[in-house]
């Protein structure tokens, strides 16, 4: 909706219909409306030419009717063209990930999906193309009709369960308010008692004032642990409507267990400190790092000399290079990032054979 | 593991069969294992699947790895391609002259065609003079590098007869600066070294072409300072490993002209400048490889084996291969002459040749010349590039 509103202001001048010339000084409501051939005319160009049925179009020849001319969304015509083609090409088009054995086969599918369209939109062999399209529409029209079904039910899904949101958000809403207004009437009660016991009863004001204060801070500490479970049973309230959707519910029941053992086992082997790479092979001299099992500090590798010729703790750097600055200490950067780097170069790939 | 390779290694399935089962053998000899965290007793059996190696995932290791034997190949098929679609140019040009009756007095008889030697001894040259020229800017050495690997990358798959070495080099030193983070705008680029911008950015999109976008180039200096790192363990004398290192670095500025770059390894490249420069300095390599690679019975023969003949193959390539030695320029300046005289008629825009060309090109009609290696200038379309 903005994208239409900035869009309509800034086409606001220099508008002028090609057919009849009008401009916006003319007609101030003029609207140019844009057809299956990309050509803009205004409306009443349109009723003019359409009012008897198909005609021509004034810029192109092509037959038209007034039904296909359509508001324009985009600025560009060449990008309102590809929209359009584009959603035409996702309702044939409309596989998914799952219906595909690999990864390859997934990408080499929507390749060829992008090859189409871009036929489409840059005219090149169009008549192929579009046998190609029809030849693949009827060979898999059923897949094509339940990957339509399936994106419609999870179209539905997501507006009933913003719903069932919207709902329960409601409802919690005015559990508290009714719980305030309780306690407000509560509030009133004791104290039209009080004055009334004040009034009547021959105690003195001080016991009565006593008694009134234990009873109260016996109803607050009940009411303390009386909270907790009323919050849980507010959201018990949605199994009230799963009966007449029960067929959602499997479901969507049977999607989130599919999701739940992906995450279980995505989440089982998921570390992330730990790389998906085999660790470089750094050989004598160092804690043998292999498969991640690295002497840990705080996160970073050091390397660890253990050979008893000149054991040293740092390296020396060679010459002509400075200190670290300042600013690098200061965001954490030790020579230690540096060492590591260097010496995991230099073993990288070390006994890879030539071809 | 080798499943994965291969699908990586769509471009080249012949060069990944062969080393796969080398390699899954020899690094680490070990499967990672994928740990549960915090496993349960009652879950379901976790898989062992081999970690991948990260080097393998580089482009450098699955796209710019070539046997010496590919190298010349490649070259000599692109040689004898433009040199015969020249030969066939100059031929139609000859025949459109005639037909029209025009002098064939300008057109270049006998032509002595550039061989493979003189277009690597020309594009060598024309390294050199990148060097010369980031020495200048005063930027680490391996922002040149990735340049000079740039070129020969480029110069693989074209000749010096389709694309003037000079301007290839100025690009590839503009798009080396890009990539290795130390940008310069192209009018600055153009005002230091006196050319125009305008050839500079045409060519570049042909070369990021070629280069087939793959911008990341690995270099021996890194692994040539871990090494200085790690035979701290057995030296006393830092100044003489001092000494080395330096000139190990020497040695893999010249090893960077050679093709060094595409038979090895960028490590295995830095231990043999390394060993190479422990013999010219007196230091004892061999004290460090007894320590690092010998420490037992089966890792000394899997050295002997394995890495010993890399390196040793290494230090031949740098004492034979003529591109170690900085070329003169008096034999530049005679195959730059040569190569004037190559020029292809179908690129002259005032040859008959390429005007013929063009009206057929608008006219519409379709393009059947392909047995001409792809006409030059159709080979890229630019379109509407900045």
């Amino acid at each position: 909706m903005a994208a239409t509103m900035t869009m309509n202001t800034s086409l606001l001048d220099d508008d002028v219909c090609p057919v009849c010339q009008t401009d916006r000084y003319l007609n101030p409501q003029m609207k140019l409306k844009v057809g299956p051939c990309f050509h803009k005319m205004c409306e009443n160009c349109i009723e003019r030419l359409f009012a008897h049925g198909p005609a021509p179009c004034p810029t192109c020849r092509q037959t038209l009717r007034k039904a296909t001319f359509s508001e324009q969304t985009f600025e560009d015509l060449s990008v309102e063209k590809e929209v359009r083609i584009r959603k035409q090409m996702s309702s044939k088009f409309n596989k998914r990930r799952e219906d595909f054995k690999s990864l390859k086969d997934y990408n080499d599918y929507l390749e060829t999906v992008e090859d189409l369209t871009f036929k489409l939109v840059n005219e090149i062999d169009v008549e192929t193309t579009k046998q190609a399209i029809d030849k693949f529409a009827a060979e898999n029209r059923d897949l094509i009709r339940i990957n339509a079904d399936r994106l419609l039910n999870e179209s539905r899904m997501a507006t009933h369960r913003q719903e069932m949101l919207r709902k329960e958000r409601q409802q919690q809403r005015e559990a508290y308010l009714k719980e305030l207004e309780a306690e407000q009437l509560a509030k009133s009660e004791d104290r039209k008692n009080l004055i009334q016991e004040l009034a009547t009863s021959d105690k003195s004001a001080k016991t009565i004032l006593a008694a009134r204060q234990a009873i109260s801070l016996k109803k607050t500490s009940m009411r303390k642990t009386e909270v907790k479970p009323t919050t849980t049973s507010s959201s018990g309230s949605t199994p009230m409507f799963s009966d007449s959707y029960r067929w959602m519910q499997q479901n969507e029941d049977l999607d989130r267990r599919q999701q739940e053992e992906e995450e279980d086992q995505a989440n089982d082997n998921f570390d992330p400190v730990q790389s998906q790479y085999m660790d470089v092979d750094l050989g004598v001299g160092y804690v043998n790092s292999v498969n991640n099992n690295k002497a840990h500090a705080g996160g970073l590798v050091y390397p660890l000399l253990t050979s008893s010729i000149g054991v040293k703790d740092l390296y020396v750097e060679p010459l002509g290079v400075g200190n670290l600055s300042q600013m690098a200490k200061a965001g954490g950067y030790r020579n230690a990032f540096g060492y590591e780097r260097a010496i995991e170069d230099a073993h990288t790939a070390l006994y890879v054979p030539g071809l | 593991m080798v499943a994965q390779l291969e699908s990586t290694n769509g471009t080249q399935p012949e060069l990944a069969s062969g080393s796969n089962a080398a390699f899954a053998s020899t690094n680490g000899d070990v499967n990672g294992v994928i740990v549960a965290a915090g496993g349960d007793a009652e879950e379901t059996q976790k898989e062992t699947v081999p970690l991948k190696q990260l080097y393998e995932q580089s482009t450098q290791y699955n796209h710019w790895r070539y046997a010496q034997q590919q190298l010349d190949d490649m070259r000599n098929k692109v040689n004898q391609e433009v040199v015969s679609s020249i030969k066939q140019n100059l031929q139609d040009e000859s025949d459109l002259r005639t037909a029209q009756g025009l002098s064939l007095d300008d057109l270049p008889q006998d032509l002595r065609y550039l061989t493979v030697e003189d277009e690597l001894t020309l594009l060598g040259f024309y390294e050199r003079r990148i060097v010369k020229i980031f020495q200048y800017w005063k930027l680490p050495s391996y922002v040149m590098a990735t340049a000079v690997v740039y070129m020969k990358r480029f110069f693989l798959e074209n000749t010096v007869m389709d694309h003037h070495p000079k301007d290839v080099m100025l690009t590839c030193m503009f798009l080396a600066r890009k990539t290795e983070n130390y940008l310069m705008s192209i009018e600055d680029f153009s005002k230091v070294l006196k050319s125009p911008a305008e050839s500079i950015l045409q060519l570049e999109f042909l070369v990021c072409k070629t280069l087939r976008f793959h911008f990341t180039v690995h270099h021996p200096y890194r692994p040539c300072l871990g090494f200085y790192f790690d035979m701290q363990a057995v030296t006393e004398n830092m100044s003489k490993l001092q000494k080395v290192y330096e000139r190990a670095l020497t040695l893999i500025d010249t090893a960077l002209h050679t093709d060094l770059c595409f038979l090895y390894q960028p490590s295995q490249i830095a231990l043999a400048t390394m060993r190479i420069a422990s013999k010219d300095e007196a230091y004892d390599f061999e004290r460090y490889a007894k320590y690092k690679f010998m420490s037992n019975e089966s890792a000394a023969q899997k050295y002997n084996s394995q890495l010993l003949p890399i390196l040793e193959a290494i230090e031949k390539v740098l004492k034979e291969d003529r591109r170690c030695v900085e070329v003169d320029k008096l034999v530049a300046t005679e195959i730059d002459k040569r190569l004037k005289m190559c020029k292809d008629p179908a690129r002259n825009p005032d040859s008959l040749l390429f005007m013929k060309r063009k009206r057929g090109e608008v006219a519409g009609d379709d393009d059947d010349d392909d047995d001409d290696g792809g006409n030059p200038d159709k080979r890229v379309k630019l379109g509407d590039s900045a």
